[in-house]
């Protein structure tokens, strides 16, 4: 495993809850060690969230928390006892990165902020993540994944015209916006800092990834006096472009026709009279139409399996996708299966539990999750031992003392 | 000048309506980011909307943000003479970006890395390079319908509804670059380069929160959820627009009792009964009850107010914000966060958003406009020809 692209790369992780444990999930993934700072007397909030084990609540049984810690080793460490600041500070002065995604003074109240900590290790690259970022009037202001994707415009902006918004349905911008900004960040300093020797801060609002992905609402407005608006699932460019019914209970298939050739394709597959009409031929005329295009097409596609449907549009050339829910995901697709993107790692109280690999596969050799979440505390011995040198009765000792908890 | 963080690394982006968000994430810290076109110019500068409505090929507001900081080659890869210069370029490049570039079946990455053995190519595909869906042909929709983002978003019941913004095209983009700087900084290391090979439904499959081990744990499917309500969770209109609000938090957040207090203190009716025991967000008439004593409240204040009043009483609250208020927001203009498009090119003095990220010793740059088809080809050639 020390060709993994991250191996000997060292990370402290005060990470807690959704974006921030994903970023250093995904460098631990790819080979940095990563360390998860925790504490018995105040938990990552997300080792108590759903799903767990057998549906029973424990700090070491959530699914949640699993997948987003894979690769890691946790220590506990009572941050409120000077002994516990000083173990945490010298494992940071042989560390490369910090990480947390508190808001903004909490890592100084632990006794861990940045202007302490470049000076015990001025080649260190410290990141942290909060809601609006270390400065401006909103710093203070505290934010889940769904409060970003409502400031940034993103949930307004997704779902019917007619309708309230619906956003995804998730925390979006903590699972794929934040987790991936913060990496490429820490990546890019690393570069800077194996050329150069030199440590930074990277300061990273976790609302500005969000916005960065969204330009076209800013520029639109400004450039055409446009304010953007709803669209469903359409585009204003392509007809048709949506959702519609097929057999079986909630089950969908999404369709996207770019070109009069695949209409035709299309209409010969479902071979139903009613969208055989000469004047849908043309887009313009289908974008004109799109409502009555929509209905007429979903009153076709009901009578046809999802998948079957799939493959016969795919086989001439339409694009068409299921709308595959966890279980297709996880027990049918067989390209999931074929990229072997469903990890099952062995875990002491969790026993063989599902984790996601990555989503890009290296032809040198396997990248991904190398071993299961850790137990609450799981590597303080070995952490202790190999980093500081401790002899396992100080450690014990230090565990009675109410230090290493 | 301050330092760049990827100075001397040389991208070529063979990109069409995605893999250019993975291009500027490079280019934005520095990399020299070449956008190889065919003749008739990269697609995404041909999608709308364009400035002032206009359509031309500079006129795109898309390409004009997503290709700023890049040069422009343009090459026809369809002859041996595109091929070779290809070959000849990526013999000096230390990273590759493949995607939907309109030519790309004629390129081949392997051939390519074999002429230069320390050379990351990532190719950015639908379902994968391999396997029993990687014919098959996928867009933005149709990848979130696969991937499993799609089913979770809209009305219980009715079609599920696609994230705004081809969210499933940028997810890769985003996964393509922390792959390959990855790859490079290995690279760098030790020579050894990497064939990467991402795909865009797996990008999607990692947005999936708790679903996939909800699923394997507890026998649940997630779907959706949009009108299922705990009371003081949800969109709520206000004086001048709408505000999300999560009033009692997340999991056993202790936020009810800050929104009691909060509302106590503006001298809210009836507002006490949040910070009773007997208050339950998830009974049944809890939703009525709260809007009976929140909307008379709301109603007379503006989303601003209301974020300001949530951040002093720790309530995750925010606005549902449009884009005139995300252009006056203090925070994000304390925070230089919007950057004007760089002069000489067609956006220039158009608000964009800028640095995603602040480094402190190797900031984010915005340097040149996007370019001009073919912008680059002297300069590019010039270098080609010098001896190295």
């Amino acid at each position: 495993m020390s060709n993994l692209p991250l191996a000997g790369v060292q990370i402290i992780d005060f990470c807690w809850v959704g974006a921030g444990s994903y970023m250093t999930k995904l460098l631990a993934d790819m080979g940095a060690d990563v360390i998860k700072i925790e504490s018995t007397k105040s938990l990552d909030s997300l080792r108590l969230a759903a799903p767990f084990k057998d549906g029973i609540r424990g700090v070491n049984r959530s699914g949640y928390f699993a997948d987003r810690n894979s690769s890691k080793r946790s220590i506990t460490v009572n941050m409120k006892d000077p002994r516990g600041v000083e173990m945490v500070c010298e494992l940071i002065a042989k560390a490369d990165v910090v990480a947390n995604n508190f808001r903004p003074g909490t890592m100084e109240k632990l006794g861990v902020g940045y202007e302490t900590l470049k000076q015990i290790n001025p080649g260190l690259i410290y990141i942290g993540m909060s809601m609006n970022g270390d400065e401006g009037p909103d710093r203070m202001m505290l934010g889940y994944g769904i409060t970003m994707a409502a400031i940034s415009g993103f949930m307004g902006l997704s779902g019917y015209p007619d309708r309230e918004p619906t956003g995804t349905g998730t925390n979006f911008p903590d699972h794929v916006p934040n987790p991936t900004h913060g990496a490429f960040s820490v990546m890019a300093a690393l570069r800077h800092k194996w050329r150069t020797g030199e440590g930074q801060k990277i300061d990273m609002a976790q609302t500005e990834p969000m916005l960065a992905l969204i330009p076209l609402p800013v520029m639109d407005y400004q450039a055409n006096g446009r304010v953007a608006t709803r669209q469903g699932n359409r585009s204003p460019w392509h007809s048709p472009r949506g959702v519609y019914p097929t057999k079986g209970e909630d089950r969908w298939i999404a369709i996207s026709v770019y070109s009069d050739l695949q209409w035709k394709a299309l209409v010969e597959v479902l071979g139903d009279e009613k969208l055989d009409r000469s004047e849908w031929q043309s887009l313009a005329r289908r974008i004109a139409d799109a409502n009555i295009v929509d209905a007429t097409l979903a009153g076709a596609t009901i009578n046809f399996d999802g998948y079957e449907l799939m493959a016969s549009l795919q086989q001439v050339g339409v694009a068409a996708g299921v709308v595959q829910n966890a279980a297709d995901l996880v027990d049918r697709d067989p390209q999931m299966k074929h990229r072997a993107h469903w990890r099952c790692l062995p875990h002491s109280e969790m026993g063989e539990s599902l984790y996601n690999g990555l989503p890009f596969q290296f032809s040198s050799g396997p990248v991904g999750p190398r071993f299961a979440a850790p137990l609450l505390g799981e590597h303080t011995h070995q952490i202790i031992a190999e980093k500081l040198g401790k002899s396992d009765r100080e450690i014990d000792s230090l565990i009675e003392n109410d230090v290493l908890v | 000048m301050a330092a760049r963080a990827l100075d001397g690394i040389r991208v070529l982006e063979l990109s069409g309506l995605y893999g250019a968000y993975a291009g500027k994430l490079f280019a934005d810290l520095g990399a020299e980011v070449i956008l190889v076109e065919p003749p008739e110019g990269s697609p995404m500068r041909s999608k709308p909307p364009f400035i002032g409505d206009e359509p031309g090929p500079d006129n795109s507001l898309a390409f004009s943000y997503f290709a700023a900081n890049k040069a422009s080659l343009v090459l026809d890869l369809s002859t041996s003479g595109g091929s070779k210069e290809l070959a000849r370029l990526a013999r000096n490049a230390q990273l590759i970006i493949l995607s939907d570039h309109p030519q790309a079946s004629t390129i081949d990455l392997k051939a390519l890395r074999a002429a230069n053995t320390a050379l990351v190519c990532t190719q950015i595909t639908p379902f994968g390079a391999s396997g029993p869906y990687a014919h098959y042909q996928g867009d933005d929709l149709t990848l979130m319908a696969m991937g499993g983002l799609l089913t979770m978003a809209g009305f219980p019941g009715e079609p599920p509804v696609v994230a705004y913004g081809e969210q499933g095209y940028l997810a890769a983009d985003q996964f393509a670059a922390v792959s390959s700087l990855a790859a490079l900084l290995r690279a760098e290391r030790t020579e050894q380069g990497e064939l990467i090979d991402l795909s865009i439904q797996e990008a999607i499959v990692m947005a999936l929160e708790n679903a996939a081990q909800t699923y394997q744990l507890e026998g649940k499917i997630r779907n959706r959820s949009t009108g299922i309500k705990r009371a003081g969770t949800g969109i709520y209109t206000v004086k001048d627009g709408e505000i999300y609000l999560l009033a009692g938090g997340i999991g056993d957040t202790a936020m009810w009792s800050n929104f009691a207090q909060w509302m106590e203190a503006e001298g809210v009716e009836n507002a006490g009964l949040f910070a009773t025991a007997e208050w339950s967000d998830t009974a049944p008439e809890a939703e009525d009850a709260f809007q009976r004593i929140f909307m008379p409240y709301a109603a007379g204040k503006t989303k601003a107010e209301l974020y300001a009043l949530a951040r002093h009483w720790r309530v995750p609250l925010a606005p549902m914000s449009v884009a005139s208020d995300l252009l006056q927001d203090r925070q994000l203009d304390y925070r230089g966060f919007f950057v004007s498009g760089p002069s000489g090119g067609p956006a220039d003095g158009i608000k964009m958003p800028g640095a995603p990220y602040k480094l402190s010793r190797t900031p984010w740059s915005l340097r040149r406009p996007a370019p001009p088809l073919g912008h680059d080809a002297r300069a590019l050639h010039h270098t080609e020809e010098s001896p190295s």
